[in-house]
C-alpha cells in the first residue's frame, strides 16, 4: 500500500509454505484455532473434492 | 490405509536453506499425515520425467502432496501438477496452469492487469515499452522467476535515468525485471477453502523494526532464511490492525 492508501498486488503463491513454526499460512490459521492438523486434513479434504482435470 | 505420495524437490548438494526448510516442511506434513491415519511415502521430483512417471505407477496412490517448489529455479514447477494432470491423479496445491502463470511474475502482473487488480508498473523482456514511473526514481530489480526472495538484496533497489538504459538492463539480464518500488506498507494475504467456503485469513503486515533510514525496507533473502542477519532479525509479521476498512478492501480484492 502507498502513502495515498492505494494497494498494490504484487505477487501470488499458489504453493503456499506448510512449515509449522514460520509460514504464513500454518501462522494464519493458528489465529483462526486451525491447528496444524486440521490444515492438513483440511487440505486433503479440499483435494478429495477436486478432480485432476486434462 | 489410504497411500499417499509426498513429491517434494530433490535437494542440491549444497542446499540452500529455504530448500532446508522444504524437506523439514515435507518431515512435518508427513507426521500430521500418520496421525491423521494415512499412509504416507516421501519421493523426490526431479527432471527425470520417467523416473516420476515410475513412481506415480509405483503404487495406487490415493492421491499427490505436492510440494515441488523449485525446478530448474522456478521455471517449470508447473511440470509437476501437468504430469499429475496428464495421469489423472488427485493432488494438493494449484492447478499447472495457475503455477505456469504465477512463477512467472511478468504473467502473474498480465493476470492482475487484466482482472484489472492494480499492480506495480514494470519492464520484462516481454514488455512493448518503459512506463514512465520507472524513470529517474527508485525501483526495484528482481528475478522474474525465483521465489522465497531469492535473488533479491539491497542492491536490488536502483535507478534508471532513462527508458533506454532500463531496455538495455533488461537486455544484458534477461531473468530480471524491473518494477516500481512502492514506498508503503506490505501485507501478506493468504485464502483458502474451509468447510466449502472461500475463507480470507488472518491479514499479517510486514514489521521493519529500526531500519535506518537509508535502508530499502523490502523482504529480502536474508530476512527469510539468514537467522544471523539484521533483516531477519529486525523484520517481523503483525496481525493487530487499526484501519478496518483497509482490512475489508483487501479482503474484497483477494476473494
Amino acid at each position: 500500500m502507498d502513502k495515498k492508501g492505494n494497494l498494490y498486488f504484487l505477487e501470488v503463491n499458489p504453493l503456499a509454505g506448510l512449515n509449522p513454526i514460520d509460514s504464513d499460512l500454518p501462522i494464519m490459521c493458528g489465529l483462526k484455532d486451525m491447528e496444524y492438523q486440521r490444515l492438513i486434513d483440511s487440505i486433503m479434504d479440499s483435494v478429495n473434492f477436486r478432480l485432476a482435470k486434462l | 490405509m489410504q497411500k499417499i505420495l509426498i513429491f517434494v524437490d530433490q535437494v542440491s548438494q549444497t542446499p540452500t536453506k529455504d530448500e532446508i526448510d522444504t524437506r523439514r516442511e515435507a518431515q512435518e506434513i508427513k507426521n500430521a499425515l500418520l496421525t491423521l491415519g494415512y499412509d504416507p511415502i516421501t519421493s523426490f521430483f526431479s527432471l527425470n520425467l520417467e523416473k516420476n512417471i515410475e513412481i506415480l505407477k509405483s503404487e495406487n496412490w490415493a492421491l499427490v502432496f505436492n510440494l515441488v517448489e523449485t525446478l530448474n529455479s522456478n521455471i517449470m514447477i508447473h511440470i509437476a501438477p501437468l504430469l499429475f494432470e496428464l495421469y489423472n491423479m488427485k493432488y494438493s496445491g494449484g492447478h499447472s496452469q495457475a503455477l505456469f502463470i504465477t512463477s512467472d511474475k511478468g504473467y502473474a502482473k498480465k493476470a492482475f492487469i487484466d482482472a484489472k487488480i492494480r499492480t506495480a508498473d514494470y519492464y520484462s523482456k516481454n514488455s512493448k515499452r518503459v512506463s514512465k514511473t520507472l524513470i529517474g526514481r527508485d525501483v526495484i530489480v528482481k528475478p522474474i522467476n525465483d521465489e522465497a526472495s531469492s535473488g533479491i538484496t539491497d542492491l536490488s533497489i536502483m535507478k534508471f535515468s532513462s527508458a533506454q538504459e532500463i531496455k538495455n538492463y533488461i537486455k544484458f539480464h534477461e531473468t530480471l525485471f524491473v518494477e516500481e518500488y512502492i514506498k508503503g506498507k506490505e501485507y501478506n494475504v493468504s485464502v483458502m477453502k474451509i468447510d466449502g467456503k472461500i475463507t480470507v485469513l488472518p491479514i499479517a503486515q510486514m514489521q521493519f523494526i529500526d531500519f535506518p533510514a537509508s535502508k530499502p525496507k523490502i523482504l529480502n533473502y536474508s530476512s527469510k532464511w539468514d537467522e544471523d542477519s539484521f533483516e531477519y532479525k529486525h523484520t517481523s509479521r503483525t496481525f493487530d490492525y487499526s484501519d478496518s476498512s483497509l482490512m475489508i478492501e483487501l479482503r474484497e480484492i483477494t476473494q
